[in-house]
């Protein structure tokens, strides 16, 4: 199904929001479709709105105005019980923070949103094994993420983001942490999701990741270029 | 298992110390509470226990500060005493007008030495007009006593051939007592008669601290009042009339008692309350900073569309496990600690402390456990709740 923003708004205010309150950030009128079986990648330098635009996608993050819409229905306009439901079952989400859960070893965290979802426990074990070794992280499986690298924990997150199987995978800042074969494999794994039928929304500061994607856009000032 | 159980019972496990100071922090509380319920429900029962075998409406000792302290201590248990005035006393007092009933008693108190089996409060009184001791005495014992048997109170040690020593005397025990919780289970009863023997006898193995005539005095007079006079004219008459007396109504002296005993337990609930307190204050305080650690972790469980619900779910399960196990440690260790201090609190603590039966204690103990676990829960579901209302957008980024 569909996902596309239409005429999105977004300000920050506060004390976060830059050096004075007029000068807080903002997103005006985007538009933007992330199409299904395509890696699109937006990047553009640190402040510029990715992360924002990113969350506002993926439903965690209520935009001023404007909609977002999955298979015709604004996400928004569900209640926070649907939304949460459309997430797990719909969404897979890499956050640009690496945040695992501590008392689960790096398998149960990774097949915690397939078990949530009340899915068969043997074959998500399996699908969890598969990602993992494909990862070049399967060695870790019993590992607390106490006892893991940065770039371990993101591979961990990103493996996390695929269990369920997404029609919609959201990737903040994938190859951060991570070395050259590192990248090689993330960016692999995710283009061949998009060629398997998923949407892949890649949102970095990267230029490795560029030869990957199907679709660039750059993004200035909550800008879309 | 359910996923969110497995969540929470993982984090329970992985946070040893945490799950570890919380549990005993809630247990201190309801040890704390329970321990001062046990104390302060015994206190109350001794009390109740002494009103209702206080059944005078006034009490006549001879004059002095210290025979009213004497009389407390009979009394309130713990310290045997007498103190003689002369018999006339009695007739005096019955000639007054509204006194209705009369009884003399006669106190002795006996000695740890050769010629007594132990230190004990003998307490003697006239069965042609008792009305006080008789009523709930023959509870324990339905013939009449007879010169030289007595009934002893529950705390009296008795040897298994029921004979007891008492200044050289064999006195025999026929029946022993219901608890009171007072001074009463300390002492033993008999006809004046028996006691009087037991006087002389003291007095003729040169061991007695009076030499008076037993024949000629009495310890305490006990009045019953008419109906339709009042009590305070008689004492003030008795005491303006009669020479080398003291009379005060039962109720007065239950007052003071009272009062003493309210004090006692407002120090107790003011010690409980204080560690109770403490206690809240760094629970809260271990459980914000564990929160506060953890928010990063509700955020994560948001992402990957756990539901508030579902989030609530989890927490609510490790609070429940932490709560309930505090809680049931704390009243465990109090019932106890209750249990092995018993006898310590009934017998040393010099005021009428009456234990609840087993089954009201279990009771309480049950209660208080799952006040404990409810009340603590309470106390810190608002925290979860201000915690999973933080944005999850605000915990991704870095
Ligand atoms: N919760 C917030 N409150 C205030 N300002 C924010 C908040 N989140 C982000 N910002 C600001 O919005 C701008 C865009 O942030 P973000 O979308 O994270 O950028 P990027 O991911 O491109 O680095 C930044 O200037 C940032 O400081
Ligand atoms: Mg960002």
């Amino acid at each position: 199904m569909e996902l596309y923003l239409r005429d999105v708004c977004k300000t920050y205010k506060g004390r976060n929001a830059g050096h004075d309150s007029t000068a807080s950030f903002c997103m005006e009128n985007v538009n933007f479709n992330l199409l299904p079986g395509k890696v699109t990648l937006v990047t553009g330098c640190s402040g510029s709105g990715k992360s924002t635009l990113l969350s506002i996608l993926c439903g965690l993050l209520r935009p001023d105005s404007g909609k977002v819409f999955y298979g015709g229905d604004s996400i928004y306009d569900l209640d926070g019980h649907g939304l949460a439901l459309l997430r797990n079952a719909k969404f897979g989400i890499v956050p640009q923070k690496c945040l695992l859960m501590s008392s689960l070893t790096v398998r149960e965290n990774v097949m915690l949103p397939a078990l949530y979802a009340g899915k068969n426990e043997k074959k998500v074990a399996d699908k969890c094994g598969d990602l993992l070794s494909c990862l070049d992280i399967g060695s870790l499986s019993g590992r607390y993420p106490g006892e893991l690298s940065g770039g371990e924990m993101r591979r961990v997150c990103i493996a996390r983001a695929m269990i369920n199987e997404p029609e919609y995978i959201f990737a903040d800042e994938p190859t951060n942490d991570l070395d050259e074969n590192g990248k090689k494999r993330v960016l692999s794994l995710l283009r061949e999701s998009a060629w398997l039928g998923a949407g892949v929304l890649i949102v970095s500061h990267d230029p490795y990741a560029v030869s990957y994607a199907d679709i660039k856009y750059g993004m200035n000032g909550g800008r879309l270029l | 298992m359910n996923v969110k159980l497995k969540l929470a019972l993982a984090s329970l496990k992985h946070n040893t110390a945490r799950t570890f100071y919380l549990t005993v922090l809630i247990s201190v509380i309801c040890f704390s509470v329970f321990v001062g319920e046990t104390v302060t429900s015994g206190l109350c029962g001794g009390m109740e226990s002494l009103k209702k075998r206080l059944g005078a409406d006034i009490i006549v000792i001879p004059s002095g500060k210290n025979r009213q302290q004497n009389f407390e201590g009979i009394l309130l248990g713990g310290k045997p005493g007498f103190f003689y005035m002369p018999n006339s006393v009695l007739a005096e007092i019955s000639r007054i007008d509204g006194v209705e009933m009369v009884t003399a008693q006669f106190y002795l108190a006996s000695l740890t030495a050769d010629c007594c089996s132990t230190e004990l409060q003998i307490m003697g009184f006239d069965p042609d007009s008792d009305f006080i001791v008789m009523p709930w005495l023959t509870k324990s014992y339905a013939k009449k006593l007879q010169p030289g048997e007595v009934i002893a109170g529950s705390d009296v040690f008795v040897p298994k051939t029921g004979i007891i020593k008492i200044y050289n005397q064999d006195i025999k025990v026929v029946g022993s007592m219901d608890k009171t919780g007072t001074g009463l289970d300390f002492t033993v009863f008999g006809n004046t008669d028996t006691v009087k023997l037991m006087l002389r006898s003291a007095q003729k193995l040169g061991v007695s601290a009076t030499d008076a005539d037993p024949d000629r005095v009495v310890s305490s007079v006990m009045i019953k009042v008419r109906d339709g006079f009042d009590k305070s004219d008689i004492v003030n008459t008795i005491n303006r009339t009669v020479a080398g007396v003291q009379a005060f109504e039962n109720r007065d002296m239950v007052i003071s008692f009272t009062s003493r005993l309210n004090h006692m337990t407002l120090m107790i609930k003011s010690l409980v309350a204080f560690i109770c307190v403490l206690a809240m204050i760094m629970v809260i305080f271990v459980f914000s900073v564990m929160l506060n650690e953890r928010k990063n972790e509700f955020g994560v469980l948001k992402i990957m569309g756990f539901t508030v619900r579902s989030l609530l779910a989890v927490v609510f399960c490790e609070l429940v496990f932490i709560c309930a196990a505090g809680s049931l440690t704390g009243v465990v260790m109090a019932a106890v600690w209750s249990l092995s201090f018993k006898s310590f609190l009934e017998s040393e603590l010099g005021v009428p402390f009456l234990f609840d039966g087993y089954e009201s204690f279990l009771l309480h103990a049950g209660v208080t456990a799952a006040a404990g676990t409810v009340l603590s829960l309470l106390l810190l579901l608002p925290f979860v709740l201000k915690v999973l209302s933080v944005p999850t957008d605000a915990v991704m980024r870095e």
